[in-house]
């Protein structure tokens, strides 16, 4: 069941069952709830302030970033490094709601990942590389 | 509350408007985007922090040279953040609610938080097709919106001297990118298409390539005192075949008149007092120099297709 707020649209129809393992940036070791909050969650006036100037929909800013390739993740974190300077490994199954490619110029691994209600990300996530190690 | 970054604090950013926007990099947002000024100066943007009040990015002004050597990996983010082509950075404070710029700051990059930009040694890397379809998107970019405001006629008509040379000082901010770009579509093989009523593609090309050229006479006869020479006329054509080489500068100066001022003289015809020896010397030795520039040009072109074929090479070599 997704959240409540989730158009009804979202996740997108090309959106598939995550069957790989997907590498998230984060802040906490070991991973903490905050680190699984997407833009719209976190910041409604910022995420709808993107919407409104067409740079993403409001589905997008309802998953979040993964990329399945760990060298874009990294090379994710290095370039900005306010993100977060941890990497955290998701083992992620049907459980986990839904994932679909959305490669970018930069980073073409990149995915979004809508998590259902009453996920627990926690629980599948472990931090595989520091930034400090790359 | 984000820390202050050093530097002089300007009024606003130096654009009117943004005209072309493309999201490079998105991660939970958008964090790497290139746009461009409508005076054509292209800005590569990095998203730095955020806190619940502002968002700052780091703009950087680029050249679409050094765009691609960023892009592809070639050279570091960092790097290019810290040697700026045009001397500075610009750090702006964005308003999440309102998506208005609450303070710039004209800085360069060691004065921002070190934590706040890449990494050293952090590189793009924009590979293989994904290099391939950006490229074109660059090139509709540059395409997209003429970098001269000049109109048609405008190639018909004598102008002074002086005035040639400002109309090229005017775009001295962006005038090595706007060559490189142009340039840089040539040694790619595409074919200017300017649309609008402006000058004939070869033209602008032309313009473009000796810009760096024109800023050396700009100065020059800046530093000149004022004189008569300030009357002096060149029909903007026959600056174009002396830039393009299909007149060589003697033949021009060789048809200079030295005429009575207040005669009523043709379009092209330069007006110069007949006591004026001094600044027709200096008219030969400015127009000696433009012959140089046309030189300049093709050593322009030559590095530009260089640059262009090195990062095609390094993508390539990625890819395998």
């Amino acid at each position: 069941m997704w959240p409540t707020d989730f158009p009804a649209d979202c996740p997108p129809s090309g959106a598939s069952h995550p069957n790989e393992n997907h590498y998230q940036i984060i802040k906490n070791d070991p991973p903490m709830w905050d680190d699984f909050v997407s833009l719209y969650h976190q910041n409604q006036i910022l995420a709808q302030r993107r919407i409104n100037t067409g740079r993403v929909n409001q589905c997008e800013t309802m998953g979040l970033s993964t990329y399945t390739d760990i060298g874009d993740a990294v090379a994710c974190f290095r370039q900005f490094p306010n993100l977060g300077d941890k990497i955290a490994r998701l083992t992620l199954d049907q459980r986990a709601g839904k994932v679909q490619e959305t490669p970018r110029d930069v980073g073409e691994s990149h995915h979004t990942w809508w998590m259902p209600q009453y996920f627990a990300p926690t629980a599948f996530a472990r931090v595989v590389a520091y930034r400090w190690q790359v | 509350m984000l820390e202050a970054i050093p530097g002089t604090k300007i009024p606003g950013p130096p654009w009117r408007e943004l005209t072309f926007e493309h999201v490079l990099q998105y991660y939970d947002g958008p964090r790497l985007i290139l746009r461009r000024s409508d005076d054509g100066q292209l800005y590569l943007a990095w998203w730095s922090d955020a806190d619940q009040n502002v968002e700052r990015w780091i703009y950087l002004p680029i050249s679409l040279m050094r765009l691609c050597s960023v892009l592809t990996g070639k050279t570091p983010s960092r790097n290019a953040l810290n040697s700026p082509e045009d001397g500075y950075v610009l750090a702006l404070d964005v308003s999440p609610d309102t998506d208005h710029v609450i303070h710039t700051v004209k800085t360069i990059a060691s004065a921002v938080p070190q934590h706040s930009i890449p990494l050293p040694g952090a590189r793009l890397g924009v590979s293989g097709e994904g290099w391939k379809a950006l490229k074109a998107r660059l090139l509709a970019a540059i395409v997209q919106t003429p970098p001269y405001d000049y109109h048609h006629d405008t190639a018909e008509v004598s102008i002074p001297i002086r005035e040639f040379i400002h109309l090229h000082r005017g775009l001295v901010s962006v005038a090595s990118v706007i060559a490189q770009q142009l340039a840089g579509l040539e040694a790619l093989g595409v074919n200017v298409v300017v649309g609008g009523n402006g000058p004939p593609p070869e033209v602008l090309r032309d313009y473009a390539m000796v810009v760096p050229g024109f800023q050396e006479v700009a100065r020059t006869i800046n530093s000149l005192p004022e004189t008569t020479f300030g009357k002096a006329k060149i029909s903007l054509v026959s600056a174009l075949r002396l830039i393009r080489g299909i007149q060589c500068a003697s033949e021009i100066v060789s048809k200079l008149a030295v005429v009575n001022p207040g005669h009523q003289v043709p379009v092209e015809t330069p007006i110069f007092a007949p006591s004026d020896l001094d600044d027709w010397t200096r008219a030969v030795r400015i127009i000696e120099g433009i012959d140089s520039f046309i030189q300049a040009r093709l050593r322009i072109t030559d590095m530009v297709q260089a640059t262009w074929a090195a990062a095609d090479h390094m993508v390539s070599e990625r890819s395998t």
